[in-house]
């Protein structure tokens, strides 16, 4: 199962915006349910306008009248029952222009005062309104008559955009956007502390002691985190540290001692005893000498990197096995296909190389010779006739003290751990396969560096 | 011939010098840092055995201290931690060869001879091998006593091949061996070089042949039982 991470920014920004938006918006619905007794004032207004405005795209026809603009007359015709207008000539007092003629009647033979004034009358379904605007256009004076009937919505959703548009979005939508911009600039300067953070941590490994993350600006809700952190990270390093000691004068304390037994027993005369009690020194040397070396890399302890060319390395190391081959009458030759450099370490790929020539010495049978390979590639193949393998063996030699056979002069089942750990502090890999016919063919695959040239050299037959 | 061991642990060091002796090579021996500064710069050690851990100090301090003053004594640095770190520290700070705790006489002794057959070496300027004799100075070849004439890369082969002492020398280090410093390389050089020394040995006599090892280099190897050239007998 993976838990899905999600942003605090993102998610704090997205919900403050969101609450601020609607609190905005029922703001919005607060106040027009205040200002609905408003709405007549609102409806008057609104007709009184249009009225002003039809007023003045009155035109002059070419036989001395007037007619309203195509705009107004596409109004008219699309008049509702109860609205009607007319234009009155002033002073003559002369109806100009009008429609709905069955209205202008009772409009034009109503009281003067009645006419004249603007008058709300409330019908069952909502308002009636008729306003009386004086307008001068075109050197006339004109009065406009102008009856609109209007629903409750209609009337509704114009007091609401008139609020919204003159009142209250000038209002608060520049408070609403500094609010969102406030949270967001906020919310991003104290993130980048964190963000910071995060680097260093990542940053943290054995390889690079004293690296801890830093407090500078913290939020006080996350430092004891941080704190937390840095204090596990100390811990730690004391550990690795002392763990590094320790096989440092492990090192030192099993080996002074072997060194003095070795040194006892060359001195004793030649002969069968002091043969045996030199192999088992011997074998007991390797197996110290194997611990301390897993105990390093497992603890990513080895030297420096620096470009390696892999055909020198490996010829130095079969040149040193030459006298092991002779005494177990095993051959060693080397093919060369290409010239790799690699970033490395050359005493580990020293020991991962030596560690898998040495198995390949043991296994493959007298009289036998076990290749080498350096190429394509980074790749480093050591190849032997021995019993091979097995498939459910390959995955498990490779771990600490495993061995197929009874133990032996060889070690104590570390070598392919140490390749193993050498190859993983390279970003490489060992592998194990069967080779035709019989026998095991190990391979160590590394990365070139860009300095690598591709000649191949010619090889000695 | 005369050795000097660096070496705290008493019994240790006791022990190598008698085993030293027992082969003919005599030895002093140091047990600390300031002991050994003092025996190094009063001189006429051929060789230096150097621990690393010391009581007052760390053997490869020393190591710098001489050759910052032009000391070139021959160092072998004596390591009871493990390769993996501590090899390359010991020959970048001048040491001429490294050995880890514990080690067979066999092998130390190897390494001294092979220390010291180096060119300007105590053992680097007259060496044999069965009836071959090389005089590093004069760079005379005699088999079975009589001189014989080589050109020039092959004499240096030979010279090379000589001082490995059986060890197997690698292509690289044999190909900067003939090549003069700044001589451009052409391939196949170092096989015709080799295989027309080979003949001449044969063809002269000679009972040392150069063995082959496939891809990795070459060394010399006496065809008859002829003893080992005496270390201590040698100039
Ligand atoms: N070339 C090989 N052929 C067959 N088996 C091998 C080979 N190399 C290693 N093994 C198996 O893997 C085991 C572990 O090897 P290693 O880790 O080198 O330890 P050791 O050499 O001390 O036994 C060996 O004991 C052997 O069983
Ligand atoms: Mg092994």
């Amino acid at each position: 199962m993976t838990h899905r991470a999600f942003s605090l920014e993102r998610q704090l920004l997205l919900r403050l915006s969101a609450i601020f938006l609607g609190s905005f918006l029922l703001f919005g619905v607060v106040y027009l349910f205040l200002i609905k007794n408003d709405a007549q004032f609102h409806a008057l207004e609104e007709v009184g306008e249009r009225a002003a405005s039809i007023g003045q795209h009155i035109h002059r026809t070419a036989d001395g009248g007037f007619t309203f603009n195509a705009a107004t007359r596409r109004m008219m015709a699309r008049q509702t029952r109860g609205a009607g207008i007319a234009a009155i000539a002033l002073p003559s007092n002369r109806l100009v222009a009008g429609s709905s003629a069955g209205l202008l009647p009772a409009l034009l033979n109503s009281p003067a005062d009645a006419v004249l004034n603007s008058r709300i009358s409330l019908v069952e379904d909502g308002l009636t309104v008729r306003t009386v605007q004086t307008v001068h256009h075109d050197g006339q004076a004109f009065r406009i008559i102008l009856q609109m009937p209007m629903s409750r919505e209609q009337i509704e959703i114009l007091g609401l955009t008139d609020e919204f548009t003159q009142e209250i979005i000038p209002c608060f939508l520049p408070a609403l956007t500094l609010a969102i911009l406030v949270t967001w600039l906020t919310l991003r300067r104290r993130l980048r502390p964190l963000r910071r953070a995060s680097a260093e941590a990542a940053r943290v490994s054995v390889d690079a002691p004293g690296q801890r993350v830093g407090t500078d600006e913290i939020a006080s809700e996350v430092l004891p985190l941080i704190h937390a952190v840095n204090q596990a990270l100390a811990r730690l390093e004391a550990d690795v540290a002392a763990q590094r000691r320790f096989a440092a004068n492990a090192a030192h304390e099993l080996r002074t001692p072997l060194a003095v037994l070795r040194a006892r027993v060359e001195g004793l005369p030649p002969g069968e005893a002091r043969q045996f009690l030199e192999r088992d020194i011997d074998r007991m040397s390797r197996a110290v000498a194997q611990m301390l070396l897993t105990a390093r890399v497992q603890s990513r302890q080895v030297g420096e990197m620096a470009p390696l060319a892999l055909v020198p390395l490996v010829r130095e190391v079969l040149a040193d096995l030459v006298p092991l081959a002779d005494q177990t009458r095993r051959q060693l030759m080397l093919e060369v296909i290409s010239q790799p450099v690699v970033r490395g370490n050359e005493a580990a790929l020293n020991s991962a190389v030596r560690n898998l020539v040495e198995n390949a010495l043991r296994f493959t049978p007298p009289g036998d010779c076990v290749r080498v390979q350096v190429g394509p590639g980074a790749t480093i193949t050591v190849e032997d006739h021995g019993p091979g393998v097995s498939d459910e063996d390959k995955a498990r030699i490779f771990q600490p003290f495993w061995r197929a056979e009874a133990p032996h002069a060889g070690g104590a089942g570390l070598g392919l751990a140490i390749v193993s750990g050498v190859m993983a502090l390279h970003d490489g890999r060992v592998t194990v396969e069967d080779v035709p016919g019989g026998g095991a063919r190990f391979v160590l695959s590394l990365t070139l560096t860009a300095d690598t040239r591709p000649m191949p050299r010619p090889v000695p037959a | 011939m005369r050795l000097l061991v660096v070496e705290d642990e008493p019994e240790l060091g006791r022990l190598l010098l008698a085993n030293l002796a027992r082969l003919g090579l005599s030895a002093d021996l140091a047990t600390d840092v300031a002991t050994a500064a003092d025996f190094v710069s009063a001189g006429g050690y051929d060789l230096v055995l150097l621990d690393q851990r010391l009581p007052d100090g760390n053997g490869l301090d020393l190591l710098r201290r001489l050759r910052a003053k032009r000391n070139e004594t021959p160092v072998i640095v004596v390591s009871a931690a493990d390769a993996v770190q501590d090899r390359v520290a010991g020959l970048h700070g001048g040491a001429d060869d490294y050995i880890v705790k514990p080690f067979a006489l066999d092998e130390l002794v190897a390494r001294i001879r092979a220390v010291l057959r180096r060119p300007g070496r105590a053992l680097g300027v007259e060496l044999a091998l069965g009836n071959v004799r090389f005089n590093c100075v004069s760079c005379a070849v005699e088999i079975d006593a009589r001189p014989v004439l080589l050109p020039r890369r092959e004499l240096a082969a030979l010279e090379a091949l000589m001082r490995a002492d059986g060890r197997v020398i690698t292509r690289e280090t044999l190909e900067d061996a003939i090549y003069a410093m700044n001589e451009e390389r052409q391939s196949n050089v170092l096989e015709s070089s080799v295989s027309r020394l080979r003949r001449r040995l044969a063809g002269e006599g000679a009972t040392i042949e150069i063995r082959v090892v496939r891809g990795v280099g070459y060394r010399l190897v006496a065809t008859t039982a002829a003893a080992a050239p005496d270390m201590a007998a040698d100039p």
